[in-house]
């Protein structure tokens, strides 16, 4: 009997030990969906800046529960650390700050140039935050303004962004999504830094975020994710934009689709491919103590675009097609890590290759990687396929 | 003088009888015997039954000269049968012996009935009386003649109201023990199939019948069964539910181990695979044993469609089960502790709903499932005539006007619906049942402890069920115990072609139950022509 009492004792204890008690309902709980990182006035500390979803101004369904006024609300906290920052708000906010549905992390350029790593840390220990969080840099504006900016389609702006890197990785490869998780690797790793993809207001900034705005068929503000933020020793250096960026793309494998163009006797952008696949392999090798690398690329598209008399159903017409469009990209490719060298910085990750391959050696160039990959030789090789060339051979032209 | 005299006579005689009832109580060995006189005899039935105006007594000539009597009880024997195979057959004897060999030839030619026996004392007497046989009482012998004319009204064999199938025999059971029994037999044509008959309830003398197939049931199970019914020692068997209760391996379980049902094709399948069935008079559900954990999940129709179909429809039935079970238990997990786990989008979406209600999730849902059980409960038990009142108050109380008066918010009441839905997509009753008391149980866990709650519930659920058996067969087989050649039938219903063997456990011997090859083919020669 008091064996069995003990029994169940024990097992009753398994039930506290789990560690899962504190209950809080939904509704006491307030989405964070965005968070701004700025540096304040004040030097030391950081002007943290929290998109609060509102879910009763969310239009639910067709009978639409809600959907009056303003979707989110901003709180602006000055404070020397997130936690701290969080803790603050509650002085001016009902609900405690959840951050498990954080869909974005803005940081401010000045933030990226000086402090960044220090607000990464809570977000990767704090069990709370996904590490899956994309992390963004707010170009040319404060990050606040991003996160204050109203959005149409998207309901919550937050989705908007983060959607927007999404899409803009899948259709275009000149900026690409990377979550907290990725940045605090590349920047622990001694062998890579990171890229982190660009967001920026177009139009009047100030006057962002009425909700007027959206009912207009052209937007006067509105967010477009755009260029790639390179990284030096862990810090922001400078922006890689357009045709560049695409090239860093290629080289770390992010693109999955987008469209490739050259010129056809004579005519500027011609043929345009779209890829439809594609993919990446680097290969590191050292001579005499020297890296190099290859970049190789392979890629599937179909035709989608063409500007000139081409006869698509001649075999050899398509093979030159290939050469050009192979030469465009590698051409992309090579001023891509061209300008990484001059800064220098490795965001593709030829250190950790080194590290990979050689890990002996890797030991001896860790120290002076920089100089050293500014200098490695990096040969790059595109193979381009062209599967379909759509519903016409011969153009009309 | 002479007539009170008598009276007072009978009386003494009588009263050293008159602890019959008595006899009622268990350990009473007395059997006495009948009166010599058929008129005493006569008396006597009238006197132990209270004088009941239902028990028929006529006193009549067999070939118009020996004296006798006849006692039946009206509405259980069918008197047309009485009046034309003893009253009229006995009238018309001419050639009747004399001496002892009366009471033979009168059994063997004057009482023209299909059954007849002997009975030499009261207890055999009384029961066969009650249920609707005729006794017949001739002067001089202290022993009667019973014949078989039962014949009360019974209920004609109808569809069966609780395990509805589209395709499969519409006949169900019905009150009638034998009723019962013959739609097995016409099923199962074998010699093989036994009855085994006895009478359980002390009062109420109910006919229960123990069903097998000799050579396929495991005999152990059989004596088990067997051994169980007999120490059933109770006044009343009223239903099979009685029953089930008296002989379940364990009591303190919410999840039955005896099977029941009222589609006789269902307790011929079980026959077939070794089951026992067993049939009690008053009842048309039938109970059959050992029963296993899965076998609740099985629908006869997933024998009479083809494979895949019945395979697919099987999944989506488990699939049911756990959404009623656990449904209500992870929205309150979801909404009150793993707010991350929940999609963004719908997230906001609840929380925007939950925005106006005034109750925690768990207690909200709480009010929810204890309405919709309340509601059910109502629609059962409720005169028909008042049903669609319910129904209309129901769907305010369970849906929008509950929303728009702030009580629920919507994905509750959606929470709600799929879980009563799923519960009522499980095939048998009495598993149903189970998962809805759980449910509040898992519920609670949830409020508490959230997912890890609800886990911790169910595993306690999962080693509760290995811990069961029935009839000495583990619950759980064939899973735990794993058994290979038996998980044809499990979750996944192999091909009937590939069901080559009976479950092991439960039909011990003889576990092989079709020939080789009996796939469907074409014929080797083919017809070439076509």
């Amino acid at each position: 009997m008091v064996r069995k009492l003990l029994l169940v004792i024990i097992c009753g204890n398994i039930l506290f030990l789990g560690g899962c008690w504190d209950k809080t309902e939904l509704t006491e709980l307030a989405f964070v969906m965005a968070i701004g990182v700025d540096k304040a006035e004040d030097d030391d500390k950081f002007e943290f800046t929290y998109q609060v979803v509102i879910p009763n101004n969310i239009p639910l369904g067709q009978s639409g529960i809600g959907g009056e006024g303003v979707p989110i609300v901003t709180f602006t906290a000055i404070s020397e650390s997130l936690i701290e920052g969080t803790r603050q708000v509650s002085e001016t906010f009902s609900r405690e700050l959840y951050y498990a549905h954080t869909a974005v992390a803005v940081f401010g350029e000045e933030v990226a140039k000086s402090r960044m790593n220090e607000v990464l840390d809570l977000m990767e220990r704090e069990p709370e935050f996904r590490t899956t969080t994309a992390v963004l840099i707010a170009k040319n504006v404060k990050a606040k303004d991003i996160v204050s900016i109203l959005t149409p389609l998207e309901k919550i702006p937050a989705e908007k962004i983060s959607k927007a890197i999404k899409v803009s990785e899948g259709r275009w490869g000149e900026s690409f999504e990377v979550d907290i998780d990725e940045v605090v690797r590349a920047l622990v790793s001694e062998g890579r830094e990171p890229a982190i993809s660009g967001i920026t207001i177009e139009g009047d900034a100030s006057s962002g975020g009425k909700k007027e705005d959206l009912e207009k068929v052209e937007l006067p503000v509105y967010l477009k994710v755009n260029g790639l933020a390179i990284f030096k020793d862990g810090k922001f250096n400078s922006w890689i934009e357009g045709k560049k960026a695409r090239g860093v793309s290629w080289v770390l494998d992010k693109v999955k689709s987008t469209v490739v163009n050259t010129e056809w006797e004579g005519k500027e952008k011609a043929v345009n491919l779209k890829v439809i696949r594609s993919n990446t392999k680097i290969t590191s090798n050292l001579n005499n103590g020297v890296p190099s690398f290859h970049v190789s690329i392979s890629m599937e598209g179909t035709i989608s675009e063409v500007k000139a008399a081409v006869d698509l159903s001649d075999p050899i017409v398509l093979m030159e097609i290939e050469k050009a469009l192979e030469s465009e990209i590698k051409q992309e490719t090579l001023d891509a890590i061209q300008t990484a060298q001059a800064v220098p910085s490795d965001v593709f990750g030829f250190g950790e290759q080194i590290h990979k391959s050689y890990p002996k050696k890797w030991k001896e160039l860790k120290g002076s990687w920089e100089e050293e990959f500014s200098k490695a030789k990096v040969t790059v090789s595109v193979d381009v396929f062209i599967r379909r060339t759509g519903s016409r051979t011969k153009s009309f032209l | 003088m002479l007539n009170w005299f008598k009276k007072e006579k009978r009386k003494t005689k009588f009263d050293k009888n008159d602890n019959f009832r008595q006899r009622l109580d268990p350990g009473d060995p007395k059997n006495l015997p009948l009166f010599n006189k058929a008129q005493d005899n006569t008396d006597y039935i009238k006197h132990e039954l209270g004088n009941s105006n239902d028990i028929v007594v006529r006193q009549l000539l067999i070939a118009n000269k020996i004296k006798a009597a006849i006692a039946y009880t009206d509405g259980l024997a069918d008197s047309k049968v009485i009046s034309q195979f003893i009253v009229e057959s006995a009238h018309e004897q001419t050639d009747m012996p004399v001496g002892k060999e009366i009471f033979q030839v009168a059994k063997e030619r004057a009482v023209a009935l299909g059954d007849v026996s002997e009975v030499t004392n009261w207890d055999q007497l009384f029961p066969s009386l009650l249920s609707g046989e005729t006794i017949i009482f001739i002067d001089g012998f202290q022993k009667a003649i019973k014949g078989d004319t039962r014949g009360e009204e019974k209920r004609a064999i109808s569809e069966p109201t609780t395990q509805l199938s589209i395709r499969g025999p519409k006949d169900a059971f019905t009150e009638s023990f034998r009723t019962n029994t013959s739609l097995i037999r016409r099923r199962i044509k074998s010699p093989n199939l036994w009855l085994e008959s006895m009478k359980i309830g002390k009062v109420t003398q109910t006919d229960v019948g123990i069903m097998y197939i000799k050579g396929i049931a495991n005999e152990k199970i059989v004596e088990e069964v067997r051994t169980r019914l007999k120490r059933i020692n109770m006044d009343s068997i009223l239903e099979s539910g009685y029953i089930e209760q008296l002989i379940e391996d364990q009591t303190f379980t919410v999840f039955p181990t005896v099977y029941h049902t009222e589609r006789p094709d269902i307790i011929c399948s079980h026959l077939l695979e070794g089951r026992v069935a067993i049939i009690i008079d008053g009842t048309p559900f039938v109970l059959s044993a050992p029963a296993v954990f899965i076998q609740f999940f099985h629908a006869v129709e997933d024998y009479y469609d083809r494979f895949d179909i019945a395979t697919a429809i099987r999944l989506l039935r488990i699939l049911a089960f756990f959404i009623s079970l656990v449904a209500p238990a992870i929205y309150i997990a979801l909404t009150t502790f793993h707010q991350e786990m929940i999609p963004t989008t719908m997230a906001i979406a609840i929380a925007a709903q939950r925005e106006g209600v005034p109750f925690p999730a768990f207690i909200e849902a709480l009010i929810m499932e204890i309405t919709f059980e309340i509601l059910r409960e109502a629609g059962l038990r409720l005169p028909r005539a008042v049903g669609q009142a319910v129904s209309i108050v129901g769907a305010l109380v369970i849906g929008q006007a509950a929303v728009q008066a702030g009580l629920v918010s919507p994905v509750m009441v959606i929470v709600v619906s799929i879980t009563a839905i799923a519960n009522f997509a499980t095939p048998t009753f009495a598993i149903a049942i189970t998962t809805r008391v759980m449910r509040f149980g898992l519920m609670v866990l949830a409020a508490s402890f959230g997912f890890y709650g609800i886990l911790l519930g169910l595993i306690f659920m999962i080693v509760h069920l290995c811990s069961l058996r029935s009839f000495g067969v583990p619950y759980m087989a064939p899973l735990a115990p794993f058994i290979v050649d038996n998980q044809k039938d499990v979750f996944i219903r192999f091909p009937l072609w590939s069901f080559k063997t009976r479950p092991r456990l439960i039909a011990d011997e003889n576990i092989k139950r079709m020939g080789e090859n009996q796939q469907p083919r074409p014929s080797k020669g083919g017809n070439k022509d076509g």
